[in-house]
């Protein structure tokens, strides 16, 4: 009787543990075309602009500082990069001016909080706190270990060389960087350009670290035209503040 | 190395810190807070040699601190001193190599659950990312403040993960068999019409001839 039974219900949970099983592993196998042709199709048929990164946020808002400024654009007297001189209004900001750090936003991890930008090079980018490979995904990266602009310590940023730093490869010295936030527009002059390996650049992570004046340090692989295997060397943009509001803390 | 006890520094004072009731905010960075920052700071000696916090962790912190929301007393940044010298104190007992070899190790279990524990009392959340082992620190709004990893990140081109890719390469082979079998199959039927068709139209002849 029992072992009538047992064969019974072999009819039932033997096809059932197949179909799991088949399910599971189709599901697994399928699942990098799955989601190609979900996103594929969500694309296509979306009315609305997809949103590929939804853990990711903003708090830069392009309004907030750039009416208090008129931006003038003039060629810089060495021929080289572009200068943007600001005039200024009453309460607009400038290198001598100080900004209270109540006044800033400390962006968390992921957010957008600034646009880098060189005209030279055509480089216009958003850039994010924090340097995980989803934030490298979508733009450039800011390593939580440096600080913001303004904060006159070292401000150590990366991206792909293949997408957002992609421009990097045509960078010289005397290249002008801005990087507009929402507390005040920020410019820096590009003074040395290096290619070291990643081991060494980890070596230097503490001394580029501890800077006690304003340095904007860009980096990515290196090189440009390599699109397979990991990369050893990285490419680094150092550059000095020319102007921008000195943040108080 | 250093990393390994100075990660369980940096835990300690963001414990510390959020043990404590916040006051009303204050901007950027207060003495008190300058206070903690100068004790991460002055290192400890082990094994004869001193050593320091990296300062990317001790920037992390301060970034941290900086922020209006954290207001610390000179009391309370007495209370966290004194807890980080708790800490110094183990680590300082431990050898070099024990430091070394922190990683996986009983000792750094250890560690991690007493830190663990402490953080889940504060809201504050420590996690491990498995694929990079770096360990992570959240706060009570779950946004991520600290992380130890590499600095150096690859930024080279995108790669796609091998077992992505070499499930492709199998879907791949098996839409290239499903196809071969299907021209096989129609090809198949076709020659085997043909030969009948060959066959049926030799026999009319042949009665032709006949």
């Amino acid at each position: 009787m029992k072992n009538k039974l047992i064969r019974i219900m072999a009819y039932v949970y033997m096809p059932l543990l197949f179909v799991l099983v088949g399910y599971s592993f189709i599901y697994y196998t399928a699942a990098p075309g799955i989601r190609l042709w979900g996103a594929t199709l969500e694309m296509v048929l979306s009315d609305e602009v997809t949103d590929y990164h939804p853990e990711l946020k903003t708090i830069y808002n392009p309004e907030s500082k750039k009416n208090e400024l008129t931006v003038q654009e003039e060629k810089s007297t060495f021929g080289i990069g572009t200068v943007y001189q600001q005039e200024n209004r009453a309460d607009a900001v400038s290198a001598e001016v100080a900004i209270d750090i109540i006044e800033i936003q400390i962006p968390e991890m992921g957010t957008h909080y600034a646009m880098l930008s060189c005209d030279r090079i055509n480089l216009e980018v958003p850039v994010y706190w924090g340097d995980t490979m989803e934030i490298l995904n979508a733009g450039v990266g800011q390593f939580m270990g440096s600080f913001l602009p303004g904060f006159e310590r070292s401000i150590l940023m990366s991206a792909h060389n293949t997408t957002f730093f992609k421009p990097l490869e045509l960078v010289q010295i005397g290249d002008v960087i801005a990087c507009s936030t929402n507390y005040g527009e920020y410019e820096y002059c590009v003074d040395q350009v290096e290619i070291i390996s990643a081991e060494e650049a980890e070596r230097k992570l503490d001394d580029m670290l501890s800077l006690r004046e304003e340095k904007l340090i860009l980096y990515t692989c290196y090189p440009f035209h390599s699109y397979v295997g990991n990369k050893d060397k990285r490419l680094f943009v150092y550059a000095n503040k020319r102007s921008g509001p000195r943040v108080e803390y | 190395m250093k990393k390994n006890y100075l990660f369980v520094l940096i835990l300690t004072t963001f414990w510390s810190l959020n043990s404590l009731d916040y006051a009303m905010a204050a901007t950027g960075l207060s003495e008190a807070e300058q206070m903690i920052l100068n004790k991460l700071e002055a290192g400890v000696e082990i094994d004869g040699e001193m050593s320091y916090l990296s300062v990317s962790y001790l920037n992390q912190a301060e970034n941290e601190l900086i922020k209006n929301e954290i207001d610390i007393t000179v009391e309370q940044a007495g209370a966290i001193i004194k807890k980080i010298d708790e800490v110094l104190a183990v680590i300082s007992g431990m050898s070099l190599v024990d430091i070394t070899n922190l990683q996986g190790s009983e000792a750094a279990f250890q560690l991690l659950t007493l830190i663990d524990e402490a953080a889940k009392e504060i809201d504050y959340e420590v996690s491990i990312d498995i694929s990079d082992r770096s360990v992570n620190i959240r706060n009570p709004e779950g946004d991520t403040v600290f992380v130890a990893s590499n600095g150096i990140n690859q930024t080279g081109a995108h790669s796609i993960p091998r077992l992505e890719m070499g499930l492709l390469f199998l879907w791949l082979l098996i839409i290239c068999c499903a196809a071969s079998v299907v021209v096989i199959m129609i090809t198949g039927k076709e020659k085997q019409e043909l030969q009948r068709w060959q066959m049926n139209n030799k026999g009319i002849g042949m009665n032709h001839e006949k």
